[in-house]
């Protein structure tokens, strides 16, 4: 079928993947500019308050489960 | 037939969020011999592959027939980008779920937790561009396909930024429109997001389609421990007591909300563990409940 959003999944999985794995924000922030090709969404990642990334960073580690 | 109807000459009403385990009996059985619970909502989706006990069964099976059963998904993921097997099967089993117990409703989060190799997350925001529109859309329609009924959408607790929180609202009602959706107003992640990010509640309730706003949801939350002293960041872990701003904001919603037709009280199961616990509950349900009747008696507009 043609529910397929190829950015937005892109930019959903690297997030994830992201918060998943790092701690550091910097680190975090730099993977995301580098990792994301469409500027939107890269843009939008800019626009994170640093609490919140961090906050979120804690939530994807505590409820994140990767398919077996 | 799937959708059971409204009822409007009764609302709002209360209820409470149903949970499996055999500690939320303790803390509800009161509630519901009293004949205080008006409504139950079911987050069906949390359920499967658990054990579902012969009381809890009654209690859905009693409520669905009675047109006073309320969806309530969290899993499906509906703004994920990528289409999975997943949501497939997720569909499908909503429509077992329906067959079994007719729903009123069916409302599921404003976000996603399945992206790339992820299938489970806490919900997270999405980017608010007409992608993420479309593909909104779109699954709220297949949604409301297989519910046969009103769906919505839940407001979340948390917002990457202070622009995305007030550009929430405006975003939800473009996404409700096309299937004439509802939004479920969970005050709690209201007083969250005001919080996080140093606003009036009340100031933010304004930035949300209030003519949308069919259900309420209230519950209590906890402080992150790793943020900095003095600038705690709330979050909605519905594992504690009922902050006196969320009853407050509940008196204001009311009123300025007079489409609202429940109003829902949640704690999740494992935190029902303590005697002291299930009193609390109790006893925040009793005053959700004073503050609803007293509305319902007063309130500016009522529904015939």
């Amino acid at each position: 079928m043609s529910d397929q959003h190829a950015a937005l999944e892109e930019c959903q999985s690297v997030l994830l993947e992201t918060l998943y794995d790092f701690d550091d924000l910097e680190t975090i922030r730099e993977r995301l500019r580098t990792r994301l090709p469409d500027p939107s969404y890269r843009e939008w990642v800019d626009s994170f308050d640093d609490r919140m990334l961090s906050l979120a960073a804690a939530l994807t580690k505590q409820w994140g489960r990767r398919r077996p | 037939m799937r959708n059971s109807g409204l009822t409007k000459s009764e609302q709002p009403s209360t209820g409470v969020s149903a949970m499996c385990e055999r500690n939320f009996q303790l803390a509800t059985e009161p509630l519901f011999q009293a004949g205080e619970v008006d409504v139950l909502e079911w987050s069906f989706d949390t359920a499967w592959g658990m054990p579902v006990s012969d009381w809890l069964t009654t209690q859905l099976q009693d409520f669905s027939t009675r047109g006073n059963l309320l969806g309530h998904g969290v899993s499906f993921s509906p703004f994920s980008g990528r289409w999975s097997t997943r949501q497939d099967a997720w569909l499908q089993h909503l429509g077992i779920e329906l067959d079994r117990n007719p729903m009123r409703w069916v409302p599921e989060h404003f976000g996603f937790m399945d992206a790339g190799d992820f299938h489970q997350s806490s919900p997270l925001p999405v980017p608010l561009n007409e992608e993420t529109l479309l593909v909104g859309q779109n699954r709220l329609s297949q949604l409301a396909s297989v519910s046969s009924g009103p769906v919505g959408l839940e407001n979340l607790a948390f917002a990457f930024s202070a622009q995305a929180m007030w550009q929430q609202g405006e975003f939800l009602d473009q996404l409700l429109a096309p299937v004439g959706g509802f939004l479920l107003l969970d005050l709690h992640n209201v007083y969250c997001q005001a919080w996080n990010f140093d606003c009036r509640a009340s100031e933010l309730l304004d930035s949300f389609p209030l003519d949308r706003v069919r259900e309420l949801h209230i519950s209590g939350g906890s402080w992150d421990e790793t943020s900095s002293p003095g600038n705690r960041l709330r979050r909605d872990t519905h594992d504690g007591a009922v902050p006196e701003e969320v009853f407050e904001l509940l008196t204001e919603t009311l009123d300025r909300c007079p489409q609202t037709e429940v109003v829902i009280l949640e704690q999740i199961g494992a935190a029902f563990d303590t005697q002291s616990a299930r009193a609390q509950f109790r006893k925040d349900y009793e005053r959700m409940r004073e503050i609803v009747v007293s509305r319902r008696a007063s309130g500016p507009e009522t529904v015939a």
